[in-house]
């Protein structure tokens, strides 16, 4: 028997999202995406056993039992545009499409329950595969899957590493094996590069002063893990109450945003002076490959909470930390991404 | 012309909205949604839907 590497891993998911948390992708409705990071997704199962019940003369486990199951998992990419639609979607969790090919442009800000939006994050499927079929190594899909936090990384540099995205699940604990999924073609995919990148931080536009260095912007759901499973919410095998409960919601919990930056820091900057009068304005970061295909995150109220200065590489910089605020008009953050794929969290 | 999609309030309101952040992002933070054209409510007609012609 050959052994198996981590370059065969091929994964899939839910480009279409999940009717209900329970039901599947099919696999017309997903696509198939490379990473960078070897990580599996693997389905952790909880058990307990009879070792404190009382009856049976001694304190030992003479049973065990299947509790419930977990599955989460990471992906680290390069930002396209296409897996920036798809986190900005599924991790925000509202999203307008609108659009034709080859420029399809999803519009995505939070949910708001206070306004009606449900609390829970759409649902997708990820398959993960290594030799599907007779040979089988791993051939599995997590199903009800909800986007936890994304990342994304700007750095100096020519290379593709300098524009990342680090996307976070978790899923119901709900798994299918082997998956029954056809593995999709490789979606072609679009680098939004680090050179590409426009910004404007609080009424200074950091790329036209050439004094971007990097940058760091994030979003975390904070899932309630614990709420998913409540009286009622299933098993791992329908009908069958000893193959270990599962979820049956995934609510997002108390959001937060983060948005971090360094700067050159020269005479007339301005960082530390916004610091101490706690001036607001908003931040626009533009990333894009051509006009079909880009990304723009807005966070439409920033106040610096903290501003250092230090050094990059023996010049003067400045760390700041902004606090992302709620506006009134247009929230906390809002995201445009185009595309040229159709069906995204739809 | 800019391309537009039809959004219904929480409280049922539909409106036909361009597609732009400036109109759909506020829209979206107040609860509205987008909604196909077949899920327009049958009392909500708007200017441009039907043929006029068939009135006559």
């Amino acid at each position: 028997m050959s052994v198996a590497r981590m370059q065969e891993i091929q994964i899939c998911l839910g480009k279409q999202k999940q009717a209900d948390i329970s039901t599947a992708n099919t696999g017309v409705q997903m696509w198939q995406l490379r990473k960078l990071n070897a990580q599996l997704a693997n389905p952790k199962l909880s058990t307990e056993n009879d070792a404190e019940e009382f009856g049976k003369g001694n304190e030992f486990a003479t049973q065990s039992f299947q509790t419930s199951w977990d599955v989460s998992g990471t992906l680290e990419k390069y930002l396209g545009a296409e897996i920036g639609a798809w986190a900005m979607a599924y991790g925000l969790g509202k999203v307008v499409k609108s659009g034709t090919a080859p420029n399809f442009t999803y519009t995505c800000t939070p949910l708001f329950p206070a306004n009606g939006d449900a609390a829970e994050l759409p649902y997708f499927s990820f398959v993960e595969q290594i030799r599907p079929g007779a040979g089988v190594v791993v051939d599995r899909m997590a199903v009800g899957c909800v986007v936890e936090g994304w990342t994304i990384s700007i750095g100096s540099g020519p290379g593709r590493a300098n524009s990342k995205i680090t996307v976070e699940f978790v899923g119901s604990g709900k798994y299918v094996e082997p998956s029954g999924i056809t593995m999709p073609a490789a979606t072609v995919e679009k680098l939004l590069p680090s050179a590409s990148l426009a910004l404007t931080i609080n009424g200074v536009n950091y790329v036209s002063n050439k004094n971007i260095v990097s940058l760091e912007t994030s979003w975390k759901n904070n899932v309630r893990l614990d709420g998913g499973f409540f009286p009622g919410s299933g098993f791992q095998t329908p009908g069958d109450g000893a193959s270990g409960a599962i979820r049956g919601r995934l609510e997002f919990g108390n959001r937060q945003g983060t948005l971090r930056f360094v700067a050159r820091f020269e005479n007339g900057s301005t960082e530390l002076t916004k610091l101490r009068q706690q001036t607001a304005g908003t931040a626009v970061i533009s990333l894009a490959y051509d006009s079909n295909n880009s990304l723009e995150l807005t966070w439409h109220k920033v106040s610096f909470a903290t501003a250092e200065v230090g050094e990059t590489d023996g010049i003067v910089t400045v760390s700041v930390e902004c606090l992302p605020m709620l506006d009134e008009t247009n929230g906390v953050v809002s995201a445009v991404a185009k595309c040229g794929v159709d069906g995204i969290c739809q | 012309m800019t391309e537009t999609v039809i959004m219904r309030s929480p409280d049922g309101e539909v409106e036909e909205v361009e597609a732009t952040p400036a109109e759909l992002v506020p829209r979206m933070v107040r609860g509205w949604r987008q909604i196909t054209e077949k899920e327009v409510p049958p009392d909500v007609r708007r200017a441009d839907a039907g043929n006029p012609d068939l009135l006559g």
